[in-house]
This record gives C-alpha cells, structure tokens and sequence, in this order.
C-alpha cells in the first residue's frame, strides 16, 4: 500500500512539470508584454527595460521554463508576484484557509443532502418521493451558480435579512455559499448514487440476502449500498478536490477572498508567477483528489485492493 | 416439537403469474409438487417452463410484476402464501433456504464468506458473534471447504466456483432447514466439480434429513441424485414418477423426447434427438395440451382437451390423452 502511494505521488511530478510547460507556452504565444499589460502603456521605456532584466523576461520561454521548474522543485521557490510584490507562496496560503472553510462546508452540504437524497428516490423508485428527489437534483446541476447564489442572496439577505451576503468573517458568512455551492454537486451525487444503489439491487447477490432471511431494510443498508457507493466515493473525493482549487464564481459573488479569486485576478492582471503558482497548486490538489479517491476505493472494495 | 406431517413441502394448485403491460404471463400454471421428508426431489423441464418460478414462489420472493394468484404452498402443513414479509424472513434462510444457478455473483464481492455466512446465522439464532463464527467453521469443515479458518476470511473473488457454491451451500445448510431448494446449482460448474456437489448434497441430505428441490434441466443429475421427479412443460407438471420408474418407463411424449436428446456414447452417428419446435409462448398457448403442436404422437383430441395429470400406477402420473381411458375407448 506503502509503495502503491509512493509510487502514485511521484507519478504527479511529470504531469505537474507537463502542466508547468503548457501555461508557459501558452502565455509565451499570447500578444502583450506583461509588464505593459500591468503598469499600464505610459511607462518610461527604462523602466520597462530595468523590469524586463530584473524579470528574466529576455529570455526564451524554454529557458525561463527550465528556471522556473529548477527553482520549484529545487528549492520550492514559485517566484514573487508582479502586481503584488510578494512571494506567491504567502499569497496562496494566505487565500487557502477560506478555500478550506468553503470547500468543507460545501461538500457537507453536498453530502448530507445528496447521498441520503439518492437513496431514498433509489428505494421509492416511480415515486412522488423519487420525483421530488430528482427534480431537486436536476435544478441543482442545471442552475447556474451565480443565479442561485443570487437568489438566495435576495431571499436571505435582503428579503428576510437573516443572513450577511457578503464577505467571509463569521459563520453565518458561510452558510449561504456553503448552500449554493454544495446544492450544485449534491445534484450530480444524489442521480449517481440512485442510479448505482438501483443497478446493485439488480445483483445476485442481492438475491441470496433475502434468500437468507434479510428484510429489505437489511438487504439495502448492508448489501446494496456499500457496493453501490463505490464510484459515488470516487466522484465525491475528485468534487471535493475540485473544491478545494477554487470556486470562483461563488466565491466573486460572495466575496470569498479565495484561491478562485486569487486565480482569475493573477490571470486578469498577467500576473504571471502567480497565475503559474496557483494553477500548479490546483492540479497539484485533484491528482491528490484523485489518489485519495483510489485510496478509498480500494478499501471499499476487496478486488481491488493492492 | 414432534411434527407428524409426512411431507416436507406440498404445492396445491399454485398458479403464478405474471402481469406485464402486453397482457398476464402464466409462468406457473396450476403445479401441484410433493416433496416427502428427507427425499431429494428433481424438477426438470426446457429453459422458461417455470422452474425457477416455481421455486420463487415456495420462497415468495417473486419480483414485480410476479404475483401468486392461486394455490397453496404448505410447509410442513402450514401454508405459506399470506404470510406477511416478516413472518416470510423468518422463514426464509431458516425453514427453507436456496443455492443459485451462479456461484460466481451469488456472493457479495465486498464481504469474506465467513461474514456473509455468519450474518445468515445471526439472523435466525440466537448466538453470540464467536459462536456464530464457529458454526460457521463447522460448516465449511462439513461442506468441505480445505482449511476453514483461513477460508473464513476470504473474499469471494479469492474462491474458484466449486468453493463458492459449497460456501452457498453451507450458507443455506447451517441453520438445518427443513427444505433446501438448489436451482440448478451445478450449471456453471465442470462436471468434476459438479460430482463433488452432487455426492456432498445427497451426503448432507442423510445426515440431517433435509429435503431438497432440485431444479435442473440436466437428466443425468436427476438419474444421479434424486429419488423423485417432476417433469414441466410450459407451466404445468406434464409427468412425475419415482426417478427409476422414470427411466425405465417414460410415458408422456415429452419425456420420452427429452431422454431421448441425451447424447449417448453408444450412438455410431453424429445425430442426436431433439424434440422438434419451439417452447410456446406462454400468452398465446394453444388450445388444448400445450405440448401437441410439439408432439409426435398428437390425435384430434389433443387439440381439443387438456388432460388431467393421470395416474398409472406405481406412483406414477402422466399427463397426457393417451392415458386417458376415455378417450383411448373411443378410439378403440
Ligand atoms: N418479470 C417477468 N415478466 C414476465 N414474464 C416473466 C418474468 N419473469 C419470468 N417470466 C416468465 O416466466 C417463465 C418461467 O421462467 P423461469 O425462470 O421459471 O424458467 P426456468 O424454467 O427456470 O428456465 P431456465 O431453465 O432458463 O432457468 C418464463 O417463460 C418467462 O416468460
Ligand atoms: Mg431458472
């Protein structure tokens, strides 16, 4: 298991400098010098020289490209930032916290609404109950975020003036973003987990728990559903990565100072070493998603277990 | 508690059907089935005749849009059909139990077999964990299973198929039920491995007097194993006899057909028997016996009368005109 995570992690490097490689590239193939597109075009022309050297920005992109990886993997130095003059890396982990609270409550949401939502139109298929179920998971996947984090901003805040709709300093802050962002994954877990806990009753197996006496109850919560939670789990590990890299429009909407925003503002700005600083920590976060969701897999499942 | 009911099992008229959207499927269509105490009792019949229906039923796990309609299904002289789901789960796994055609799905692939065969004795008795995992043990020993304590904690995926159905097979013994019911069990296994099955059910039925429903479409496993059988045809019992009877005096044209598409080494020619036509459709059977459009020896009346099962002697019933005196004078 030891070896198999090992293993995995260093597999994350090559993609990492891969990714590393195409933002470079790409920022090199975009019109613009930097430095312009962020002082603005009235600069003196030594001035704009002196930052060009101080920069490196003379170079080729494949030289600053092996720099730049020389300096991240070396020495875990992701550069300053232009706009803001101060290590990417503080800026990052300063934003990080209130990604952490946002992407928390969010996937609680998503979880606690979502799983028992599945199950439940699962078990009352053809229902009122499984409509009703479905219908809030469709708005929940097609809802536009910004659109329902406006509408409850209305209702909540404005109408009903029970909660603060902007900014992220107490609880009370959170509950609103927490809701329209968990409300939209909580659609996709809620049809997931439908669908499998519906395609798991289809089992032999389960055949042979009633034929051992198991009431349906039984046959559901101990046979039915640990399997069919298997790729459920998967999903919910990757989303909650995803999370964690940013969500940008709710946090723009809310006011969330976050990784999201931190992003947007790097690439609106051409905020170069900390547009490449975030990108590197967001890919860095859904390959770790993505192994902890195999991780878990391989507990839930004995076939695969290595 | 002494019980002098002399028969394990008694299906009495069950008919169960199926209500789909294009019209009501008769799967089970008026089957009277004994099974007598500690007997082995086959059921055979082509694919779709109401084999595994038939067994549905006794255990009233019928899907929708399968519902009994008629009939009554007595287990040691209480009736079956009525009770309410939990007096079913009670009975279930218990008084009767049931092994599957696929050993390979049967188990869930995200439980060792010790667990799922401790779960079926936790159920139904009153024992603690250890002891429920000892029983457990000591069935997989009786069953033989090669080092039970350590097959304890295995996974399915880790078993071949024999040992898997042997594990369905010590699942379904372990409570001492009072019927097993075994849906072709030995199907999806090599037929070394299908012996060993075989010697191990009639060895279990010995030892502890369990009766067993033994549904196959095999007649080599019902020569080799049972002492009485049933032969069905688009549901209903076309033949039944003691298995010996069976074979030397097959007498309904549809057994007769079916003994005769055994492949038999003796044969110099690649050909082999089969009874000609296709199993009917069971929404648009034809008036009359429902195997005469098949049958080699049909007569007007066929088409016109379904015949009643008619003993003839010896414990021996067939259904079929030309054992209907009856219609036999006419002709004469
Ligand atoms: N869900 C269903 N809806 C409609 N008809 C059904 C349904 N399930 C079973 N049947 C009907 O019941 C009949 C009997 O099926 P059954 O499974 O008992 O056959 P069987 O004798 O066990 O055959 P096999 O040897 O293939 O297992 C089939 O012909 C089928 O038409
Ligand atoms: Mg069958």
């Amino acid at each position: 298991m030891f070896k198999y995570i090992l293993k995995r992690l260093l597999i994350c490097i090559p993609v990492l400098i891969t990714v590393v490689l195409i933002i470079f590239w790409m920022l090199n193939v975009l019109p613009g010098n930097p430095i312009e597109q962020m002082m603005g075009e009235k600069l003196k022309p030594d001035v704009v020289e002196r930052l060009t050297e101080k920069w490196g920005l003379n170079d080729p992109w494949i030289v600053r490209f092996g720099r730049y990886i020389r300096d991240v993997f070396l020495h875990g130095d992701f550069g300053d930032s232009y706009k803001k003059n101060r290590p990417v890396i503080d800026l990052i982990s300063e934003s990080f916290p209130n990604t952490v609270k946002l992407a928390v409550s969010a996937a609680l949401v998503a979880w606690l609404v979502g799983i028992p939502a599945g199950i439940v139109s699962a078990v009352k298929k053809n229902t009122i109950f499984d409509r009703l179920c479905m219908g809030f998971a469709l708005c929940g996947i097609s809802m536009p975020v910004f659109w329902a984090a406006m509408l409850l901003q209305f209702i909540f805040g404005y109408k009903l003036n029970l909660l603060p709709i902007s900014g992220y300093t107490t609880w009370k802050h959170m509950i609103l973003p927490a809701i329209v962002l968990g409300w939209s994954s909580s659609g996709s877990i809620a049809r997931l987990t439908r669908s499998n806990l519906l395609e798991a009753m289809r089992n032999d197996y389960i055949r042979t728990a009633r034929a051992k006496g198991l009431n349906e109850g039984g046959v559901i919560y101990k046979h039915a559903l640990k399997n069919s939670m298997m790729p459920v789990v998967t999903t919910m590990a990757i989303q909650f990565a995803g999370l964690l890299s940013g969500a940008t429009i709710t946090e723009t909407v809310f006011g969330i100072g976050g990784i999201g925003r931190l992003t947007v503002n790097a690439l609106q700005t051409r905020d170069i070493p900390l547009l490449q600083g975030s990108i590197i920590f967001s890919t860095a976060l859904i390959m770790i998603g993505n192994l902890v969701a195999d991780i878990m897999y391989s507990f839930l499942d004995p076939r695969v277990r290595v | 508690m002494e019980n002098n009911v002399k028969n394990t099992l008694e299906i009495k008229g069950m008919k169960t059907h199926f209500f789909t959207r294009r019209g009501v499927v008769p799967a089970v269509d008026g089957v009277d089935i004994t099974i007598p105490k500690a007997t082995i009792v086959g059921i055979v019949g082509e694919s779709g005749c109401g084999k595994s229906m038939t067994a549905m039923s006794v255990m009233q796990l019928l899907q929708y849009p399968g519902r009994i309609v008629e009939g009554e299904i007595l287990l040691d002289g209480e009736n079956l059909v009525g009770k309410t789901k939990k007096e079913m789960c009670e009975i279930r796994g218990n008084d009767i139990s049931m092994i599957f055609q696929e050993p390979m799905t049967s188990l869930n692939p995200v439980y060792t077999v010790g667990k799922q065969v401790t779960e079926a004795i936790m159920l139904h008795q009153d024992v603690s964990k250890e002891e429920a995992k000892r029983m457990t043990i000591d069935i997989f020993k009786k069953v033989g299973i090669p080092e039970p304590e350590k097959r304890y904690s295995s996974y399915p995926h880790q078993l071949s198929g024999g040992l898997r159905q042997r594990v369905m097979i010590g699942m379904a013994m372990v409570c001492k039920p009072k019927l097993m019911i075994a849906d072709e069990p030995t199907t999806a296994l090599d037929v070394t491995i299908e012996a060993q099955i075989l010697h191990l059910m009639r060895q279990l039925r010995d030892e502890t007097g369990t009766s067993i429903m033994m549904i196959t479409h095999n007649l080599g496993v019902v020569a080799e194993l049972c002492d009485y059988v049933y032969v069905m045809y688009a549901g209903k019992v076309m033949e039944a006899a003691p298995v010996k009877e069976l074979f030397k005096n097959p007498s309904h044209p549809y057994t007769f057909g079916l003994l005769n598409s055994i492949p038999k080494i003796t044969y110099t020619k690649d050909e082999l028997y089969t009874i000609k036509g296709m199993v009917p459709n069971l929404q648009q059977l034809p008036s009359g016996c429902r195997f005469c459009p098949r049958c080699e020896k049909t007569m007007r009346v066929c088409t016109e009368k379904m015949p009643e099962l008619i003993d003839i002697g010896g414990g021996h019933l067939v259904r079929c005109c030309l054992y209907d005196k009856e219609v036999v004078g006419a002709y004469e």
